[in-house]
């Protein structure tokens, strides 16, 4: 069972890898063209996202029971649009607007040589930094909304706020940061 | 305009999706690169089949360097200080936001998450800005 959920995952890795350099995301030229809308804009990569997502929408509900998607969706999107989502996009846009590069093919480029560590060292503690950001961001949020509260109804607020375990607010575990993505 | 110049990318998308639904169903995790990462960076005893999708994606890697070499970013990045920046740039944004171009891109906008979006939105937007501001001020200069 262990060894077939691995090899599902690296099945998994080389079709994302064999789909980003088919569809030329590996290539930070196309990229910047794509971004490039009142220059010499190429609109070839909008077909990335419009196949990505058309296959991915279709065969994740393929014989599937709608339950059980349903529990993995209202899981994965529990948290709310907030000011850490929409800075730290800002911040990713920009920087992909400047290097065209994104961490998938950031990752891959690793094997053609030494420029990329430059981009790709800078990106991972970047990556961890911004992550610890947000995870204090969401504890803050939380206890400011529980301040004051009985310990059920504190509870409650602290899950819908995804407070991640360690204790910062001292009600004990909780299972795993439920409003963000499990990636 | 030449409808041909859709259909590797096209491919290459649906190669994505496949994967995504792979990640999802038979492993129960989102192929979000950064997030994938991101895992590795913490203590998590849950790293194998990370290391397991990396591993696939870095032998795919080295089968275009092999077979196809103007595929990948070679010496493309125009100078140091900005490769250090726009690393950091993604490294940061991916980490805030929670995901990057695959993980709200592709996987959350096709559950229809509206966090996805709103963040996929913004950082399509900040992108094309910065082209743009970046050209206006290459053609500025003398």
């Amino acid at each position: 069972m262990v060894h077939r959920r691995i090899g599902l995952a690296a099945l998994s890795g080389v079709l994302f890898g064999l789909g980003l350099v088919l569809s030329g995301m590996t290539q930070p030229a196309k990229v910047l063209g794509f971004l490039d809308l009142t220059g010499h804009f190429d609109p070839s990569l909008a077909g990335v996202m419009a196949g990505a997502i058309a296959v991915h929408a279709v065969t994740r509900r393929l014989r599937r029971p709608a339950a059980e998607r349903l529990t993995w969706e209202k899981e994965l999107s529990h948290g709310r649009v907030d000011g850490p989502l929409l800075f730290g996009a800002a911040l990713f846009g920009i920087g992909w607007g400047l290097a065209g590069i994104c961490p998938g093919p950031a990752l891959m480029a690793l094997v053609v040589g030494p420029t990329m560590p430059l981009f790709l060292g800078p990106m991972l503690a970047g990556l961890h930094l911004g992550w610890r950001w947000r995870m204090a961001h969401q504890s803050r949020t939380a206890r400011k909304a529980c301040s004051g509260m009985n310990v059920h109804d504190r509870a409650a607020i602290l899950v819908q706020h995804a407070v991640p375990t360690r204790g910062h607010v001292g009600i004990g575990p909780l299972k795993e940061p439920s409003g963000v993505l499990r990636s | 305009m030449e409808i041909s110049i859709f259909f590797w990318p096209v491919v290459g998308g649906a190669s994505i999706g496949l994967a995504a639904t792979l990640l999802e169903r038979g492993v129960g995790r989102v192929a979000g690169v950064s997030g994938i990462v991101r895992g590795l960076l913490v203590k998590d005893e849950d790293s194998a089949w990370r290391w397991a999708f990396i591993g696939g994606m870095l032998l795919v890697a080295l089968g275009a360097r092999a077979l196809a070499p103007h595929t990948l970013p070679v010496g493309s990045l125009p100078t140091l200080s900005g490769a250090v920046v726009a690393g950091a740039l993604v490294g940061l944004g991916a980490g805030l936001s929670n995901g990057c171009t695959s993980g709200h891109g592709i996987c959350g906008l096709s559950r229809g998450a509206w966090r996805s979006i709103a963040a996929t939105a913004t950082f399509m937007l900040c992108g094309v800005a910065t082209v743009y501001l970046r050209r206006l001020m290459q053609q500025g200069a003398p």
